[in-house]
Formats: structure tokens, C-alpha cells, sequence
């Protein structure tokens, strides 16, 4: 690794001929390092904000259109399967993030595993990922001002977005940070009102009896990408490993505790709405959340007024980790090389990079007018999973190769979790194609060639060997062929 | 690196300090600034005492029992520099008693303080105890007539309690700064709740509200008195875990009057703040419920009390674990000077935990039989008020007597040519509030039956 610097090392690049070695010497390490240096300040809360505040927005929009393709049993078993997928996917980041605490995240890990290539697909489906949750959210968040009637919400719900990206350019990201968990605390406090105000209206008629007419594995996987907006973005908390103190503590305790959070909100969340009401009503809804509460609580005006206010703030922690989470994975892959230099550019002195902020938001801003919240909730969902494949496949390999690093993660049991896994990612590929791939082969094939070419005519060319992750897997996947240079 | 030396030179320092007042360091020392004025704060907790005892104020002076919180908010401030400026100079586990028995060089004045000390933080801690165990039978929904279900709950919390501080002072610390959260939180939404759905009341009559007195004006003020005498009180609390503060001499005399001043602050929007919201007087007086938790119930509806509830209920738990860590330091302190039977026993520091687990045997056993023979939280808070302000007495007595000792040790928090004042007016003040609570209090008992 690049912090290694006592010595120059050589090392061969996989994608470049094995005769090109290329030579890092201490003093380019420490000038990229000089260049990219970004500010080690936060700690397992810290982490845990990032994680959670980004699925914040989750609860209030949509994942109950997951209800009307399965019901409410249907969406039960889509909450356990992303849970199950999600648990597993956290227990190998939890290492890899260790051994490899880089901005990346997904990128990171998948070019150790599987290379550049598949790298770079992670790297842009990541972005996908957050670029479609910022641009679904802002959709769902303009939505939501105009249907609680407030003049000017277009103009209102603009200058939140610009005054968040300002903030996240200005200043550091401690500060940052502070106001995503003054955010996030407000957003569970209000989860934590509705738990409170639909307590007392659950029926067990409503969670059970009330079956769908078609219950079945189809529904199941089309309820998938709308459930799993409870989960969406978490893996934001991988991200933020190179700016953590002490990743090998505080990378696997806040991915714990953020999945633990966001279990604990989803099926909570699912018990108390679905029980409430009859799913028949929220299969069309935009709201679920204040749908409920004004379906049980009608008469206390008080409580409606403050969830109807404060609901806003969800939106605006899941805002800003959204944006936090494209920004991450924009800067690692510039900086990687794989995208344009401008935006690994850091501010001089705030060590923020205001490039990967605003490029990407202006590019969520203008999706979030011109698709659909439904179509970019399937993207950014069929995103994750791909990411969440390759990141599995990839730590099956890591682990493969190099055993000594992985000792308690070799077991039986261990291995049955991650085959398993592999199995739920592909099925829901597999529907996936079923059910979108032959309506839209044309757009999807094009995409696909289009971020492949654009790989191998530009991308390849300008991979920077001196980015951590680069290093790290050349050191890595050849490290039979290093030679040291005293 | 820098901050870890310092932080390391500091302590060697304190332990050098505490070696000098005649004791070893048995106790681990990591409690920092922040934590030693959050312990204080916890104690004090404006959303246990002054909730539970508003409707008592206002059943006899109305919105005008606002003022009696500005009078006490006064005193204690200035009761707060004497007492800090005595901290600074002996920052030992034991609090006023020790500084008694220093200031007179006699060590049965200090243990006459030291008695009076322990039975006021006993009851400090069985009152925030009891009170949260009757606000969470409430809560849950629990038969609330029953005493025995109210006395099982407060056992739970007195349990919880017990384990925490055997387990350790960092856990302590942490709840500690907690419950500051916990408190500047909830009562920033509280008062905003209340100001917003609430605005009943005019200005004018949030403070001044009132026909006319039924009976000597005197008379009518004792009980909201003791409303604010018993809420701010306790900010010795800083000094009871001097031993393993780091730089004691400078964060106790600080944290006390922070603590004093926060409180005193937040406890002046609250009050304003349920003054304005409260609905036609007669009402809730009719109530069982007590007074302040009727009126936001009234304001903001049944959910959004429920979410309320909880903030005062992580709020009482908070200080009850402080006002139990407290007693257990001074219990500890006590026993070390052979004060207390079987002083050996409750001196034992686990070697394991680093905290006096018989001295949280004993505080945790002592709080709930208090509970059991009294069943009665206002007599509780009465007692509590009554023993802690005796031993200030005292302390400030013997002060005053031997100021020549101040003068020429004095420490980092120092009140300079201003002391004797402060000190006297400090004395006068809890002399004041002792005879109020003894011949006023005491003599209306029958008022205070809550079961």
C-alpha cells in the first residue's frame, strides 16, 4: 500500500503489458498523496450518519407500491430477502473496507477481486445507484411540498438542493457531518411519532389475512426494488473509509450498526403501516407514511401538522447522503482516472471536492424532472444489486487468493452465506431481465456499450497508478512480480 | 500526541494534588470537563423537578409562581460561586462534608455535615427514582393505583441504576452527557410545542395570572419554593466526583455554576413557556394527573405527548444515575474516613470495575427502602431539600468562621475580595430556605399525599 513508503516499489498494471512496469517512487506517492489528501475526522457515529441519514428518505415515499405488487405477506418475505442479502453483503464489507479503507468502496474492492474493468462497472453503477436515489428523492421531495400545498415548492425544494450542495462544498466534513445527524435525528424522531400515533390501530386482520390474489415469486421480485428503499444507499457508510479514524474499530461497528438501525426502521416501519390499514389503499399512494396517519388520526390535528412539517427532514438527511455518496464514488473514480481529473480536484483548503458535488447533482436535478420516481427507483435498485455481486464475487476471489487475511471468514457456514447470496443477487438479475430486459433490450444494450467503449478507448488509457486503490491491487494481484528498489 | 502528554502530565498533577490532601488515588480518573458539569446538570434535571412539582406552585400563586424560580435561580447562582470557590480548594470525593471538616479542622463537624449530606442526596435519589417510577407506570399504562406496581418499577430502575455504576464510571459519563442532550433537546421541543399549539394566555398573564390569594402571601409562596429550592439544588454534585475528575480544582467550581446557569435558563422558557399553554385553571386541577404533564397532553395531543414522555422519561433516568453516582461517591468518601458502620466493607473499590460496589449495595438498598416506608414523593423531596441545605449551612458557617483558610489556599476558581459577601449571603439564603422548608412545609404535610 501506498502508506508503505519506506521503499520504492515496481509494479506491473493487469490491463497494461506485462514488459510496461511502472515505477512509483516515494516522492510520487507523497505528492498524490499531498495532492488527494482528504481529512481523517470521522468516527463510528460519524459513519453511522452517512448510513443511515442516505435510507432516511426510504420510509416516507414509495416502498409501498412493493405492498401493492405482493401484498402485505409478499412484502414481508421481499424485506427478509434484501435483509438476509444486505447482512451478508455488510459481513464482507465489514473486512474488506478493513483491508482496504479506500473511497472507492465498491470500486476499490471490486478491482482487487476481478480488476479494472469490473472495477470501473462498479464504480459507475455505485453512481448510478446515488445519482438515481438523489434524483428519485428530489422528485418524490418536490411531490411531497406540492401535495402539502406550499406556494412556490418548485422554487423552495430548489434552493434546499442548491443550499445542501453548498454546504457540503464549503465546508468541511465534520461540520458536514454534524448537520446530516441534526438531520438524521430528526427524521427518526419522527419515525419514531408515527410508530407512536399508529401504536394502538395495528390488526393482525390487516398483516395476515389480507393476502394478494396472485401471491407469488414474480410479485415478489417485482415488490423487490420498492422495498428495498429502506436499504438503499446504506452501503454509503464503505465510502467513508478513507476519511475514518481508525477503520479496523469503526468501519465494521458502524456498518453493523447502520444495517442494525435500518432492519429495526424497515420492519417496523412495514408492522405498523401495513398494519394499520388496509393494504388495498396504500397500493396507490405516493406517502405512505402520513397516508396512514391521517387514515388513524384524523382528529389530532397537532400530530398531523407536526409529521406533515417535519417529514421534510427525512427527505433532507436522504438528500444529503445521497449526495455524499455519488460525490464519494465521482471523486474515487476520477482520482482513479477512469473519469475526467476535473473532478478529483480537492479545495485547498477545505479538502472538499466541489467538482464531483455539483456535476453529478446538476445531472440528478435535471433526471429528477425528465424520469419517473418508479423508473429511477428500478435503476438505481438493479444498480445496487449488480454492485453487490460483483463486490460478493470479488471477496470470494480476494479471499481465494489470499487465505491468511480471511482466516475466520474461511468457515463452512460462512461459505454457504455467500453462495447463497450469489444465488438471491442472480435470481433477482434474472427477473430483472425478465421482466425489463425484452421490453427495453435496445436502451440497456446501448448503455451497456457505450460506458464499455467509452472504458476502453479512454478510461484504460488514463487508469493513475498512484490512486490508493490502483496501487493496492497491483500490489495486490501481482505481488509475485514486485520488486523492491533500495 | 500532544493533548494525550498533557492530558497525562494533568493527571500525575491531580494525583500529586490529592496525595498532598492526605489520600491515595483509588479511583479511575477520565472524567473531563463537559462530563463533570453534565453530571451536575443530570442532577439537577429541569425536566424531573420542575415538571413534577409545577401544579403544587401553581395551586397557590398561579402563573406568579414563575417568579419564585427567578428569586431561587438568584441565589443559587451565588450559592453556587461560594460553594465552587470551597471546591476549588479541596477537590475530594465527600463534597461538603470534607470541606467542612478542612475549613473547622473538626472532624465531627464534618461528619454532622457529612450526615445531614448523605440523608439529602438518600432522598435526592429516591424522589428523581420514585417520580420517574410514577411517571413510567403512567406511561405504560400500568395500574397506577396500585402502589405495589409503582414500587416494582422503581425497583427495576434502581436495579438498572446499581448496575450501571457498578459496571463503571465511563458508562456513567456517557449517560451523563447524554441526558444534557437529552435535556436541551427536550426542552427545546417542548417549549416550541407548547408555544406554538399553545398560545392560550396573554403575555402579561403568563406571569401574573391569578384572582386573588386565599390566604398570607408568605404562606402561598413556601410551596412553589420549594418547587425551585428542591429542583436547582444539588450541584455539589460536581464536587462528589472530584477524585476522578481530571483538573478537579478548575472543572468542578465551573461546572457547578454552568450547570446553575444552564438550568436556571432553560428552566425560565419552560416555565414561561407552560405558563402560556395552560388551559382554564380549574380544569386540570380536577385531574389526577400531575399538573404539567396535563397541560402538555392538553396542548399537543396524545402522541405527541407520549414522544415528550419519553424525552422526561431518558431525562429522570439520567439523573437518577447521577444523583445514585453521587451518593455512592459520597458514601465511599465517608466510609474511607471511618464515618459509617461497617466502613470497611463500603470503601472496597473492585479491583475489576474500579468502582465501590458495597457503597452501591448499600446506596441502591438504602434509596428503595426509603421508598417502601414512605410512599410518599413529596415528603421525599422535602427531606432531600431539608438534609442538603443543612449541610450547606453548615459548610458556609464554617466557611464564614474560618475565611482566613480561603483566603491564603485558595484555587483556581477564586471570588477574591467579593468571597465573604457572596458566602454570607449564600448562608443566609440556605438558613432561609431550611426554616421555610421546616416550619412551612413540614406543617402542611397532609397537602403532600400523592397515593
Amino acid at each position: 500500500m501506498l502508506q508503505d513508503k519506506e521503499s520504492s516499489f515496481v509494479f506491473s498494471n493487469d490491463m497494461i503489458s506485462d514488459a510496461q512496469d511502472i515505477l512509483i517512487t516515494n516522492r510520487i506517492a507523497e505528492d498524490f498523496l499531498q495532492n488527494q489528501y482528504l481529512k481523517k475526522n470521522l468516527d463510528i457515529k460519524s459513519i453511522w450518519v452517512l448510513g443511515v441519514g442516505t435510507i432516511m428518505a426510504g420510509p416516507f415515499i414509495g416502498w409501498n407500491w412493493g405492498v401493492g405488487e405482493a401484498g402485505p405477506l409478499g412484502m414481508l418475505v421481499a424485506l427478509i430477502i434484501i435483509s438476509f442479502y444486505y447482512f451478508v453483503f455488510f459481513l464482507t464489507t465489514s473486512k474488506l473496507s478493513v483491508l482496504f479503507p479506500y473511497m472507492g468502496g465498491p470500486y476499490a474492492y471490486v478491482r482487487q477481486g476481478l480488476g479494472s474493468f469490473w472495477a470501473y462497472w462498479a464504480g459507475v453503477l455505485t453512481c448510478f445507484e446515488f445519482i438515481g436515489g438523489t434524483a428519485a428523492v428530489l422528485a418524490a421531495f418536490r411531490n411531497y411540498l406540492a401535495f402539502v400545498n406550499i406556494g412556490y415548492s418548485t422554487l423552495f425544494y430548489l434552493s434546499i438542493f442548491i443550499l445542501l450542495l453548498v454546504n457540503l462544498q464549503l465546508f468541511n466534513a465534520r461540520v458536514m457531518t454534524f448537520v446530516h445527524y441534526c438531520f438524521t435525528s430528526c427524521a427518526l424522531g419522527v419515525l419514531v411519532i408515527f410508530l407512536l400515533g399508529t401504536s394502538e390501530a395495528v390488526q393482525s386482520t390487516n398483516l395476515l389475512a389480507a393476502a394478494p390474489p396472485s401471491f407469488g415469486w414474480q410479485e415478489i421480485l417485482n415488490a423487490l426494488p420498492f422495498v428495498s428503499l429502506f436499504f438503499l444507499g446504506l452501503e454509503n457508510i464503505t465510502m467513508a473509509a478513507e476519511e475514518v479514524r481508525l477503520p479496523e474499530r469503526s468501519m465494521p461497528n458502524g456498518l453493523y450498526i447502520g444495517f442494525f438501525t435500518a432492519v429495526v426502521i424497515s420492519f417496523s416501519i412495514w408492522y405498523f403501516t401495513v398494519g394499520s390499514v388496509n393494504w388495498q389503499l396504500l397500493k396507490a399512494i405516493e406517502f405512505p407514511l402520513l397516508f396512514t396517519l391521517e387514515q388513524v388520526q384524523s382528529q389530532d390535528k397537532v400530530l398531523l401538522s407536526i409529521f406533515t412539517v417535519m417529514s421534510s427532514v427525512g427527505f433532507i438527511a436522504g438528500l444529503q447522503g445521497f449526495i455524499n455518496g455519488y460525490s464519494r464514488q465521482v471523486y474515487a473514480l476520477s482520482r482513479g482516472g477512469y473519469l475526467p481529473s476535473f473532478l478529483s480536484k480537492i479545495h485547498p483548503t477545505r479538502k472538499t471536492y466541489h467538482f464531483a458535488i455539483l456535476v453529478p447533482g446538476a445531472i440528478s436535478l435535471g433526471l429528477s424532472y425528465m424520469v419517473s420516481i418508479k423508473l429511477l427507483i428500478i435503476v438505481a435498485f438493479y444498480s445496487a444489486i449488480l454492485v453487490h455481486l460483483l463486490v460478493i464475487i470479488s471477496f470470494i476471489r480476494i479471499r481465494n487468493s489470499e487465505p491468511e487475511f480471511f482466516y475466520s471468514y474461511r468457515r463452512v457456514y460462512f461459505s454457504a452465506l455467500l453462495y447463497l447470496t450469489v444465488i438471491i443477487l442472480t435470481s433477482i438479475i434474472l427477473g430483472f431481465v425478465y421482466n425489463y430486459f425484452f421490453v427495453n433490450w435496445k436502451i440497456i444494450i446501448s448503455a451497456y456499450t457505450i460506458i464499455s467503449l467509452y472504458y476502453f478507448i479512454w478510461g484504460v488509457k488514463n487508469i493513475r497508478q498512484e490512486a490508493p486503490e490502483e496501487a493496492a491491487a497491483a500490489l495486490k494481484m501481482r505481488r509475485n512480480r514486485i520488486r523492491f528498489l533500495k | 500526541m500532544e493533548a494525550k502528554k498533557q492530558y497525562g502530565s494533568q493527571i500525575e498533577k491531580d494525583i500529586c494534588d490529592l496525595n498532598r490532601l492526605g489520600y491515595a488515588q483509588e479511583l479511575y480518573r477520565t472524567i473531563g470537563g463537559f462530563s463533570n458539569f453534565s453530571i451536575t446538570f443530570s442532577v439537577i434535571s429541569i425536566l424531573s423537578g420542575l415538571l413534577f412539582l409545577y401544579g403544587d406552585g401553581q395551586q397557590l400563586t398561579g402563573n406568579r409562581n414563575i417568579w419564585t424560580w427567578g428569586v431561587v435561580c438568584f441565589f443559587q447562582i451565588i450559592l453556587a460561586l461560594a460553594l465552587g470557590e470551597i471546591a476549588s480548594i479541596y477537590p475530594l470525593a465527600g463534597g461538603v462534608y470534607k470541606w467542612t471538616e478542612r475549613l473547622s479542622n473538626n472532624r465531627s463537624m464534618g461528619h454532622f455535615c457529612g450526615y445531614f449530606s448523605i440523608i439529602g442526596w438518600i432522598a435526592c435519589t429516591a424522589g428523581i427514582e420514585f417520580g420517574m417510577g410514577i411517571f413510567l407506570t403512567l406511561y405504560l399504562g400500568l395500574d397506577y393505583n396500585n402502589p405495589w406496581v409503582i414500587l416494582g418499577i422503581t425497583g427495576i430502575i434502581i436495579l438498572l441504576h446499581s448496575l450501571i455504576n457498578i459496571y463503571g464510571i465511563r458508562i456513567v459519563a456517557w449517560f451523563n452527557d447524554f441526558s444534557v442532550k437529552v435535556h436541551i433537546i427536550g426542552v427545546v421541543i417542548l417549549v416550541s410545542l407548547l408555544l406554538i399549539f399553545g398560545q392560550r394566555n396573554s403575555v402579561s398573564s403568563a406571569f401574573f395570572i391569578r384572582d386573588k390569594f386565599t390566604g398570607g402571601i408568605v404562606a402561598q409562596f413556601a410551596q412553589p419554593l420549594l418547587m425551585s429550592a428542591w429542583t436547582l439544588m444539588a450541584f455539589d454534585a460536581a464536587a462528589s466526583v472530584s477524585e476522578e475528575s481530571i483538573n478537579p480544582s478548575k472543572v468542578v467550581p465551573w461546572g457547578m455554576f454552568y450547570a446553575v446557569v444552564v438550568s436556571a435558563f432553560l428552566g425560565v422558557i419552560l416555565l414561561i413557556s407552560l405558563n402560556f399553554a395552560m388551559p382554564d385553571l380549574k380544569q386540570p386541577l380536577d385531574t389526577k394527573m400531575p399538573f404539567s404533564l396535563y397541560i402538555i397532553q392538553q396542548t399537543t395531543g396524545p402522541t405527541i405527548y407520549k414522544f415528550i414522555m419519553g424525552f422526561i422519561l431518558m431525562a429522570q433516568f439520567a439523573a437518577g444515575l447521577s444523583s445514585q453516582t453521587v451518593l455512592i461517591r459520597i458514601l465511599y468518601s465517608f466510609s474511607r474516613d471511618n464515618g459509617l458502620p461497617f466502613s470497611k466493607l463500603w470503601r472496597r473499590v473492585s479491583s475489576r470495575y474500579d468502582t465501590p460496589v458495597y457503597s452501591v449495595f448499600l446506596a441502591g438498598t438504602v434509596t428503595f427502602l426509603l421508598i417502601l416506608l414512605s410512599h410518599n414523593l413529596y415528603f421525599i423531596a422535602s427531606i432531600s431539600t431539608m438534609g442538603m441545605y443543612l449541610s450547606y449551612v453548615i459548610t458556609l458557617g464554617v466557611a464564614i468562621l474560618g475565611h482566613q483558610k480561603i483566603n491564603e489556599n485558595y484555587g483556581s476558581f477564586y471570588l477574591g475580595k467579593f468571597g465573604a459577601s457572596i458566602r454570607l449571603i449564600s448562608f443566609l439564603w440556605t438558613l432561609f430556605i431550611v426554616g421555610f422548608i421546616i416550619f412551612l412545609s413540614f406543617g402542611k404535610m397532609e397537602r403532600f399525599t400523592w397515593l
